[in-house]
C-alpha cells in the first residue's frame, strides 16, 4: 500500500515535469476544456452585467450615470491622446537627431469581453470572448485605454485566455518615457510590477511614467504600462530596485482590446540605388 | 449517476469562482472554493465517486489557469486521499470536525501546491505578499469554511430528495 502511494507520487511528480516541457502536447484537450466551460462563463457573466446595467441605466439615477459615463469614456480617451500627443512629440524630436531605423507598427485592435478571471488565486489570467476565428494568435499583447493588462497566452475557437502584466510569469520589455532609460518590467501577483535591469547609473524619479520599448517584439511600442511608485538603490549592485504601479485596473475592466498585429522592425533604411 | 451530478456541481462552483465571485468581491483574497469542495468529499462521500471528479475538475481547473499545468490535477486528488485518510483516523462522526477539516484542507492544499509548484517551475519566487495573502485565506476559511461545507451536503441531500421524488412520480406514472 505504503509503495504504491510512493510509486504514484513520484509518477505524479515525473508527469508535472514532464507536462511542463512538453506543453504544447496538452494544449488540444485544454481549448476542449476551455470551449466547454467558457460559454457558460460567458452566459453568466453577462447576465451579471445585464443585471446590474439594467439597475442602474433604468431604475437608478438614469440621467446622471449616463452622463457620468460619457465623461468617464472622454477621460479616458483624453488620457489616450494625451499619452500619443507626448509620445509623438518626443518621438520627433529625438528621430530628427538620432534614429536610424525605423519602427513600423500598424495597430488593428479588436474588442473583447472579459467573460472569466483565473480560478488560482497565485496566478494572474482572465478569459476574453474573442478566439482563433477572430483572428487571435498566441502573444498578441492586449490593452485598455489607461495601459496595457498583459498577453495572449493560449487560443481556442472562440475564446482566449491572457497573461496579466502583474502575474509573476508576465516579463515586458520597457521603458522610463522620459529618460528612455531601458528595463524589463515583471509582475509579482501582487497587483504590482517590479522593473528590473535598470541601471544605477539611470536616474529615475517617483511618479516618472514607465512605456513599452517595442523591443520584446510583442507589445507596440510606446503604449503606458505605469508609474515609478518607488525607487531602491542599495550600495552595492548595478542595478537599481523600481516598483511599479501599473495604470490599468486589475480587478474592474470588462472590455479590452487586442493589438492584432505585433510590432516589426525594419533594418536601417537604405539609400537608394542611382538608376 | 452520483459522479455526473458531482461534475457538473463542481463545474457550477468553478463558473461561479471565476465570473460570480470575482464580479461581486474582486478583493477577496484566494477564496478557493474547489478546495473546500475536496474537503466536502473527502468528509462525505466515498472515494471510489469522489476521485474521478476532483481528478476531472482539477483538469478543467489547469486549462482555465495560468498555473503551471498539470498542477491543480496533481494537488487536489492527493489533497482528497490525505483528507479522507485523516477524516478516517479521525472518526467522521465527530461534528468538530466541520470546524477543523476547512482550514486542515486548506493547509494541506497550499503545502502540496507550493510543493508541487517548484516542482513543475522550479525558478518560481513566491509573491512577496503571499504571507498576507495565506492568512487571509486561513481567516476566511475559518469563518467561511464549516457554513459552505454545511450548505454543500444540504445541496447534496435537497438534490437527492428531489431525485427520490422525481424517479417515484416516474415510476406510479408509468404503473
Amino acid at each position: 500500500m505504503i509503495f504504491g502511494l510512493v510509486a504514484l507520487a513520484l509518477s505524479n511528480v515525473i508527469a508535472l515535469s514532464l507536462a511542463n516541457k512538453f506543453n504544447d502536447v496538452y494544449a488540444k484537450p485544454s481549448r476542449i476544456a476551455v470551449s466547454f466551460i467558457a460559454p457558460f462563463q460567458e452566459l453568466v457573466i453577462k447576465s451579471i452585467r445585464a443585471g446590474r446595467d439594467v439597475w442602474l441605466h433604468y431604475f437608478y439615477l438614469v440621467s446622471v450615470n449616463q452622463e457620468n459615463d460619457r465623461l468617464k469614456d472622454a477621460l479616458r480617451h483624453t488620457t489616450e491622446i494625451q499619452n500619443r500627443y507626448l509620445e509623438t512629440t518626443m518621438n520627433n524630436s529625438r528621430l530628427r537627431e538620432l534614429l536610424k531605423f525605423q519602427n513600423h507598427v500598424e495597430n488593428r485592435f479588436i474588442a473583447a469581453e472579459v467573460i472569466g478571471k483565473d480560478p488560482s488565486p497565485w496566478f494572474k489570467s482572465i478569459m476574453i470572448d474573442k478566439g482563433r476565428s477572430a483572428g487571435m494568435v498566441k502573444g498578441l499583447p492586449v490593452v485598455v485605454a489607461e495601459g496595457v493588462i498583459g498577453q495572449v497566452i493560449e487560443v481556442a475557437g472562440h475564446y482566449s485566455k491572457v497573461l496579466l502584466l502583474i502575474d509573476q510569469n508576465s516579463a515586458v520589455d520597457a521603458m522610463i518615457q522620459k529618460s528612455r532609460a531601458r528595463g524589463v518590467l515583471k509582475g509579482d501577483s501582487n497587483g504590482q510590477c517590479n522593473l528590473s535591469y535598470m541601471l544605477r547609473k539611470h536616474e529615475v524619479h517617483i511618479g516618472d511614467t514607465v512605456v513599452t520599448s517595442g523591443l520584446d517584439g510583442v507589445y507596440p511600442k510606446g503604449l503606458r504600462l505605469g508609474y515609478v511608485s518607488a525607487v531602491t538603490r542599495q550600495h552595492s549592485g548595478i542595478f537599481q530596485e523600481i516598483s511599479v504601479n501599473p495604470f490599468a485596473d486589475f480587478e474592474k475592466f470588462e472590455e479590452v482590446l487586442v493589438v492584432l498585429e505585433r510590432p516589426m522592425f525594419s533594418p536601417e533604411p537604405q539609400s537608394e540605388l542611382p538608376p | 449517476m452520483k459522479p455526473i451530478s458531482f461534475i457538473l456541481f463542481g463545474f457550477s462552483l468553478i463558473i461561479f469562482q471565476t465570473t460570480v465571485l470575482p464580479f461581486w468581491f474582486a478583493n477577496l483574497p484566494g477564496c478557493d472554493l474547489m478546495m473546500l469542495l475536496v474537503v466536502y468529499f473527502g468528509m462525505y462521500h466515498e472515494l471510489k465517486v469522489s476521485m474521478p471528479t476532483v481528478l476531472i475538475l482539477g483538469y478543467v481547473i489547469d486549462n482555465l489557469s495560468s498555473a503551471p499545468f498539470g498542477i491543480y490535477t496533481s494537488v487536489y486528488p492527493w489533497s482528497l486521499l490525505i483528507v479522507h485518510w485523516m477524516v478516517n483516523i479521525l472518526h467522521s462522526g465527530n461534528r468538530l470536525l466541520i470546524v477543523f477539516m476547512p482550514v486542515v484542507g486548506l493547509i494541506i492544499v497550499n503545502a502540496l501546491f507550493w510543493i508541487l509548484l517548484h516542482v513543475a517551475q522550479p525558478g518560481f519566487q513566491p509573491p512577496p505578499g503571499v504571507g498576507s495573502t495565506i492568512g487571509k485565506q486561513f481567516l476566511l476559511t475559518l469563518i467561511m469554511g464549516p457554513v459552505i461545507i454545511v450548505l454543500f451536503e444540504k445541496i447534496y441531500s435537497l438534490s437527492n430528495r428531489w431525485l427520490r421524488k422525481f424517479k417515484h412520480r416516474q415510476g406510479r406514472a408509468q404503473v
